[in-house]
């Protein structure tokens, strides 16, 4: 049979269904070609029907012509469908088979979704993929192609699937994964090749070593990363490390710290300095090799002298030439301060005695103190703090003196690692009360030690009026021991830190003093419409003392939360103070309900005044200490 | 009593959201009460729901081809997920105690009985009836049939003008506003009986309504339309033979009548002789798809039957607004054996229904028998398939399992199955529902590609005049290795 005419006529009477049977009238195309069926038709049937199927839609005018359009198109078509070449596509070839499939019984409804999310694109895919995982749908051969392409998905489903899921696979996916991998390849293919290392470990390391030397820019830095851990590339890393390409610097940095061998330190401190100090700073803070610190240790104190040496030329010079003063600072200081500064940042986490000799050395300077900023002094006092060692403690509580007021609050954390609570008392209370930089550092490093009970009572408030079910988040609630001295309360009292007062009040019985303090303040607080934090926070220390409000106080306090929130509201950690109050405050409330000033919140103080009018106590519970955060944890 | 797997219960749940929900059940142990009658036939217990009184549910296997579950829940899921806990429950080995039946249930068990012994007795009197010459059924009435008939022809008249008005204008001018004007005009067909043509017509429609790769799919819509156009044709005829021909009834060995819109009875497929009895089948593979233009989802699998190696489909509709509570179905790995298996009129892959099964583990044996029905020569399967493909009434993607004795990659690209007999075919992706399947052979074993039977599954490209084959499943000697789904 011809089929090169089908084909010919198929494509003339397409061509005629898209543009409309109306056309096909005296279709000259159409035309040309029935003479050749006619000749056909002489000795086949099937063309002599094609024929006249032809001659009828060419004679035919309106419906007609589409009538004989459609059959001539139902003989042609049913023609076409019995000529369908089937043959495949050149000689037969063996196909390398990788034996990966296993057995296949994850059913449609489990995996037609896995492969539909990661075949397509929006959001909602990650879920699926993660069921997908849990009921084992990626160990189906079926699903390690698509998972592989997925390596080059979103970042999000692209690292799950790096991650967990094909590693989760194991040895069956790494023939799939190595017939993918590409070593010219982009991100996907540096996953792929996280991936065969997951799983076959060293097996392959010829392969990281490959993409080290030979890979696009991304598979060379994973193939770094990846050789990191295996010695006998260390040329290979010092050759990377010399890379035009900053993001490759940074892979062989990070491998080079990993190392713990001599040239690999040698390299990084020779980096340190330079154009890439900020690449080389977190993997030297990182490495455990040390060497590597005692490196570290020497060139901080090599630059402290170099700047010293650079200060020094600089007076030189100025003295020498008083008409023509050099520049302050001189592009040497400039320079030298700078090496140095890369390289105390990189002392972060050291703790060798020489780091302490080094960084106290520093504390010492006088010149380095100079001309650092309070930032950089701080982050000197701070390497001291951080190395948790006792000499390094003594090291910092030692400098002391006019130049170091700034230095208080550290000598405060150093020394309440050590010193008992009245020697802590002693030395840092009356600093408290000054103005000075001594009083200033030492609320900021108070700030971080002593607990925050407003924030703690919040969260236990909200938690139980949200029914929260889950975790709260741990807190501390207890005064550092050393901090523990009750002189504080009269001291953190004068220099108006109420809510740094709220731990000790917890622990101890209130003097009058202390109670005045609180009563003054709250009355004052009361009476500003902004200072609603404060007014809850003294509210608060006086509730922890056992000191009920007076009706005035009462009627302050409502008229101030309902002018909080524009609707009936009263958030969980007053409301839970307000209930708990003794029933001899309830008849000031019940005045106050009924005057109408707070109307918007007589639905919810309702049910509180019902509570507070069935506490029996007059006055609160006197237990102290733990017992009373208890006691005051379950009124939350 | 027949062994309740999780497998089992997994068959039964309507879809995974189901069988989820009854597996929770049992893990926060929600079941109150889990009980077994003295007999093991009967399953019941009590489920916490969130009603006051707890659901009681009941799974009854008096009769285990057709197990019987109950519950008093107000769910239109069926089963719901309290049958689904307790069957769980069951499979996952909790203690269940013995306990009298019911007696609700043994009320509801006695009137079933009922039910049967009646139907038994209508049956055995048709026979009787049908032995001694009677009418075997109730006479159509006859002026109603004759009045149905004329509408149908209305109809077909009413889409052929729309077939016409479509290859006149051409398919290039059907823009969005004229797409709405042929939409409207389908809906009217709505009146004449005729939901499967109008179905073909809509499908059409739809095609042509996509705005974006137009050229793309003015080969497929070329061959809707001339399809459409003899599926017209012959409904007329027919329709017309009929309405002459009162006596003359359904026609029951094509897939005409199913075309036009008729939804087959089994009542009338026994009455076709349509019905085989004990009839064990396997499943090959499986797919779900969405038909908009029949607003459905359509679950498709292929069975190769035990019996005589035909490869049948079982189609389930699910439209879209109930497919809640219309089970889906999914693969399925165990041998079904159906006490009365129906197959519907016409086709290669003919569509089969069971309502009473039982399922057992599919053995080495079985995979034997699949693989002994594998049609051995390419070129025999071929003249079947173009045969088949050139009816336009046919189904455009049929199925057959081919014997290979080599699968093997094509050396200027696809992959190729050779009968080692000369014949070679080429296999391809059809692309559609369907994933990529080809690319999966090289991920197989030796042993998987070399004297094996193959289910694939046909597409010819008319643009490209290329019949292609996908492959879909594997039949080893040891396992069916599923390449789709």
């Amino acid at each position: 049979m011809s089929i090169a005419i089908l084909t010919e006529l198929q494509a003339e009477v397409r061509r005629l269904f898209i543009a409309g049977s109306g056309l096909a009238a005296s279709d000259p195309r159409l035309l040309k070609l029935q003479p050749q069926l006619a000749k056909l038709g002489e000795s086949s049937l099937a063309f002599k029907k094609l024929d006249e199927g032809v001659r009828k839609t060419t004679e035919a005018s309106g419906a007609a012509a589409a009538a004989a359009l459609l059959e001539l198109s139902g003989l042609l078509h049913a023609m076409l469908y019995t000529q369908g070449k089937s043959e495949p596509r050149g000689a037969s070839v063996p196909i390398d088979a990788l034996g990966s499939a296993g057995r296949t019984t994850i059913s449609y409804r489990k995996l037609a979704p896995v492969l539909e999310a990661l075949t397509s694109r929006g959001s909602g895919r990650l879920q699926v993929l993660r069921q997908g995982q849990k009921d084992g749908v990626f160990h189906d051969f079926r699903a390690f192609l698509p998972a592989v392409q997925g390596l080059a998905d979103v970042p999000e489903i692209a690292e799950y699937l790096a991650r967990k899921v094909l590693p989760s696979i194991g040895a069956r996916i790494v023939p799939v994964l190595l017939r993918q991998f590409d070593v010219q390849g982009g991100k996907a293919d540096a996953r792929m090749l996280g991936v065969i290392h997951a799983i076959e470990g060293e097996k392959q390391l010829a392969l990281y070593e490959r993409a080290a030397r030979e890979g696009a820019v991304e598979l060379q830095i994973e193939a770094i990363g990846l050789l990191a851990r295996y010695d006998g590339f260390l040329p290979l890393l010092l050759e990377h490390s010399q890379d035009g390409l900053r993001a490759i610097r940074q892979a062989a940095y990070d491998a080079l710290a990993l190392q713990e061998h001599e040239e690999a330190a040698k390299r990084l401190m020779e980096a340190l300095p330079g154009r890439d100090s900020d690449m080389v700073i977190e993997p030297i803070r990182q490495s455990r090799y040390a060497p590597l610190e005692q490196r570290v240790v020497a060139y901080v104190r090599s630059e402290l002298g170099h700047y010293a040496d650079a200060m020094a030329g600089f007076e030189r010079s100025k003295r020498d030439n008083p008409e023509q003063p050099p520049a302050n600072p001189s592009p040497q200081m400039e320079q030298s301060f700078d090496r140095l500064i890369v390289g105390i940042q990189a002392l972060k986490g050291k703790r060798s005695d020489g780091a302490l000799q080094a960084v106290s050395e520093l504390l010492g300077s006088e010149i380095f103190l100079a001309g650092a900023d309070s930032e950089m002094k701080e982050y000197v006092a701070k390497l001291l703090l951080d190395m948790e060692r006792a000499d390094a403690d003594e090291a910092l509580l030692s400098r002391a003196g006019a130049a170091y007021g700034w230095l208080a609050g550290f000598h405060l954390r150093a020394a309440i690692r050590h010193w008992t609570a009245t020697d802590v008392y002693d030395r840092f209370a009356p600093l408290l009360a000054k103005r000075s930089a001594e009083s200033v550092s030492l609320k900021e490093a108070l700030v971080g030690l002593v607990p925050d009970m407003r924030e703690v009572l919040r969260h236990v408030s909200w938690h139980k009026a949200n029914a929260d079910e889950g975790a709260l988040p741990a807190e501390r609630t207890e005064l550092p021991e050393a901090l523990s001295d009750r002189r504080w309360m009269k001291r953190l009292a004068e220099a108006d830190l109420p809510w740094m007062l709220l731990p000790y009040l917890l622990r101890y019985e209130a003097d009058a003093e202390t109670l005045d303090y609180l009563r003054t303040q709250l009355n004052a607080a009361l009476d500003s419409r902004k200072k609603q934090d404060i007014a809850y926070t003294l509210w608060l220390g006086l509730f922890i003392a056992g000191v009920p409000l007076d009706a005035e106080q009462l009627r302050k306090l409502v008229r101030q939360l309902a002018a909080q929130y524009g609707y009936a509201y009263i958030d969980p950690a007053s409301s839970a103070l307000l209930r708990s109050l003794p029933a001899s405050c309830a008849p000031a409330l019940e005045e106050l309900l009924s005057d109408g000033t707070v109307a918007r919140l007589v639905s919810v103080l309702e049910p509180i005044l019902e509570d507070m009018k069935r506490n029996q106590f007059a006055e609160f519970p006197a237990d102290e200490g733990a017992e009373r955060y208890a006691w005051l944890k379950s009124k939350m | 009593m027949m062994t309740v797997t999780e497998a089992f219960v997994d068959s039964i749940a309507l879809n995974a959201a189901a069988a989820k929900n009854g597996r929770d059940l049992v893990k926060k142990n929600s079941f109150a009460e889990l009980n077994q009658s003295e007999d093991g036939r009967l399953l019941f217990g009590a489920c916490k729901g969130s009603g006051k009184e707890p659901y009681r549910c009941s799974a009854d296997f008096v009769k285990p081809e057709s197990p019987v579950y109950r519950c008093s829940c107000p769910s239109r899921q069926f089963p719901c997920k309290h049958v689904l806990g307790l069957l769980y429950a069951f499979a996952q080995g909790r203690a269940f105690e013995a306990a009298a039946v019911p007696e609700d249930i043994a009320d509801k068990r006695e009137k079933a009985e009922k039910r049967e012994e009646k139907r038994e007795e209508k049956k055995q009197a048709e026979a009787e009836g049908a032995a001694s010459g009677a009418a075997p059924r109730k006479k159509t009435n006859k002026a109603a049939l004759a009045k149905k008939l004329a509408a149908q022809l209305e109809g077909v008249e009413l889409a052929r003008k729309l077939a016409l008005q479509i290859a006149q204008g051409g398919i290039a001018s059907v823009d969005a506003a004229m797409a709405r004007l042929l939409e409207q005009q389908i809906k009217q067909l709505g009146s004449y009986y005729v939901p499967g043509l109008a179905a073909s017509a809509e499908s059409l429609v739809r095609l042509l309504r996509q705005t974006d790769g137009r050229d793309a799919i003015y080969t497929e819509a070329v061959d809707q339309l001339t399809a459409l156009h003899a599926l017209l044709n012959r409904s007329a005829d027919y329709l017309n033979a009929r309405l002459a021909d009162p006596e003359r009834g359904p026609d029951a060995a094509t897939v005409l009548e199913e075309r036009i819109g008729h939804a087959w009875q089994l009542a009338e497929l026994r009455e076709h002789g349509r019905a085989a009895t004990d009839v064990e089948l396997a499943q090959l593979a499986f797919y779900s798809y969405a038909d908009e233009a029949r607003g459905e989802y359509v679950d498709e699998g292929f069975w190769v039957s035990l019996h005589d190696g035909a490869v049948v489909r079982t189609v389930t509709y699910r439209p879209f607004r109930a497919a809640k509570y219309i089970k889906e179905e999914d693969s399925f790995f165990q041998v079904i054996a159906a006490k009365e298996l129906f197959a519907y009129p016409g086709g290669l892959n003919p569509r089969v229904r069971w309502e009473e099964s039982l399922m057992r583990e599919l053995s080495a044996g079985d995979l034997g028998r699949i693989a002994a029905c594998a049609l051995p020569a390419v070129n025999e399967a071929l003249k079947i398939v173009k045969n088949e493909l050139k009816n336009p009434l046919a189904v455009k993607r049929p199925a057959m399992l081919l014997r290979a004795s080599r699968l093997t990659a094509a050396s200027e690209g696809g992959y190729a199955l050779e009968d080692g007999r000369g014949g070679r075919l080429a296999l391809d992706d059809l692309g559609g529902a369907l994933p990529p399947t080809t690319r999966l052979l090289e991920l197989l074993g030796p042993g998987q590609l070399a004297d094996v039977a193959v289910l694939v599954m046909f597409g010819h490209d008319l643009d490209t005049g290329r019949l292609t084959a996908q492959p879909l499943s594997i039949v080893t000697e040891q396992e069916i290795v599923r390449l789709a789904f």
